[in-house]
């Protein structure tokens, strides 16, 4: 079959102008991938292609030369996208896409973050203000065949973003921001503070078969309200950070360490008042079905 | 602690399946919902009634929801003037929480259909504005 010229020359044009593509289907040297992990609401996610060591001795130093500036991937430059602000590695980072980038040097190595993030790894971006640019020390870690970005130590506050190739291991903390006002004003908490007689519903105590009548505790700690259940239905839940939803109206966050790990928006604790003065409380489930009542102890 | 379900996801997954038994009681004192949690609400249509909401016929083979739509048929100018934060504003036919209680809607089976249904019932009993529910609604579901 033949094609008129015309047509030929439109189709190589169209190959030239479209360039690498992530998404062609053939088998390439370094595989597309992306990951995504969704942290209090941030959502950050990498797209990068994974060149692999096969069999090379060494890959720092060469094939990546000392002083390159170098993306931590293949053909087009891996990409970090976050989706609200956080700060990495302490430094702010506005909600976007960036081009991530490292210049090796065998004594420390230098992180670039740039709002560019569709650069082929050959463009390699210009210094500049837009950037955000900091040192780092890669780290040795276990073998890695093909370059690997994970997020490990996943915390209420964020995670590791953490790149592995060979045997270096280079890690980057992104702190995400609390989607829920974690304080509460002291002339505000002093009301709700002091001890409470508290109860399950009759048929939540008989199905889980825990204590009915129970003491909850709420003291005023480092700014928060912190309720303490005793006994609680389960050990998760012996201290409870209370987060504001509106005025009276708090959401539980189970606490370990001190630090929230789970906030449980299926629930609220609703708090009732008669003369300005905090009378007990009830929580509440997402169909409003009542699950305790509690009555303040009065002082 | 004695439990036979320690686990604290069975515990919290089995909140909207209790009944339960202990008295209505409402001490909910709610005000202005937090910043950033406000949306819009319909307007309650004039002579607006609980006619369309489902029969008890109907719902008996939905007895888990029988008292959110025992409350709602009590509240229909109320239940009007409420905007549903479940999904249902994106079906045909759909104007306020009143629709999810009518034919063809989710109510029956969508615990926040439900939830907000008897968050609404309850604190109009308990001397709540209709923007003083809204405000609790927003800040509870939205």
């Amino acid at each position: 079959m033949k094609f008129p010229l015309p047509a030929c020359l439109l189709f190589v044009t169209a190959v030239f102008l479209t360039g690498p593509s992530t998404a062609t289907a053939q088998v390439r040297a370094s595989e597309f991938a992306t990951i995504s992990q969704v942290i209090d609401g941030t959502t950050m996610t990498v797209e990068y292609s994974r060149p692999r060591v096969r069999g090379r001795d060494t890959i720092f130093g060469g094939p990546v030369y000392w002083g390159e500036v170098w993306t931590p991937g293949a053909n087009w430059a891996t990409t970090l996208e976050i989706d609200k602000d956080v700060e990495i590695d302490s430094y702010e980072l506005t909600a976007g896409k960036y081009s991530l980038w490292l210049v090796v040097q065998p004594e420390g190595w230098t992180v670039v973050l740039d709002p560019n993030h569709r650069l082929f790894h050959t463009v390699r971006p210009e210094e500049n203000a837009r950037q955000i640019r900091y040192p780092i020390q890669p780290q040795e870690g276990p073998f890695t065949e093909a370059l690997t970005f994970t997020f490990t130590e996943l915390s209420p506050r964020g995670a590791t973003l953490a790149m592995n190739w060979q045997n270096t291991y280079v890690p980057l903390e992104i702190k995400v921001r609390s989607s829920r006002e974690l304080t509460v004003a002291a002339d505000v908490a002093e009301k709700y503070v002091g001890s409470y007689a508290m109860s399950w519903s009759d048929e939540l105590a008989r199905e889980f078969e825990t204590q009915k009548d129970i003491n909850f505790e709420i003291v005023y700690e480092n700014a928060s309200l912190v309720g303490r259940m005793d006994p609680p239905p389960f050990p998760d839940w012996s201290d409870l950070m209370l987060l504001t939803l509106a005025e009276d109206w708090f959401t539980p966050a189970a606490l370990q360490n001190g630090e929230i790990f789970d906030v449980v928006s299926d629930l609220v604790f609703e708090f009732g008042m008669t003369d300005g003065m905090i009378t007990g409380f009830e929580i509440r489930a997402g169909g409003d079905d009542l699950l305790a009542t509690a009555t303040k102890n009065q002082q | 602690m004695k439990s036979k379900k320690q686990s604290r996801r069975s515990f919290v997954a089995a909140f909207s399946t209790v009944a339960v038994s202990v008295a209505f009681r409402p001490i909910g004192h709610c005000g202005e919902a937090k910043p950033g949690t406000r949306s819009d609400h319909p307007t309650p249509r004039p002579g607006v009634d609980a006619s369309h909401v489902l029969s008890e016929e109907v719902l008996a083979n939905y007895p888990d929801a029988k008292s959110a739509y025992e409350g709602i048929r009590q509240i229909p100018q109320i239940a009007d003037g409420i905007r549903c934060h479940c999904g249902c504003k994106d079906i045909p036919g759909y104007y306020s929480l009143l629709t999810c209680y009518e034919e063809g809607m989710m109510a029956t089976m969508c615990e926040i259909c439900q939830g907000q249904g008897r968050l609404a019932f309850r604190l109009h009993n308990s001397g709540r504005t209709l923007d003083q529910i809204r405000a609790a609604i927003d800040a509870r579901y939205a």
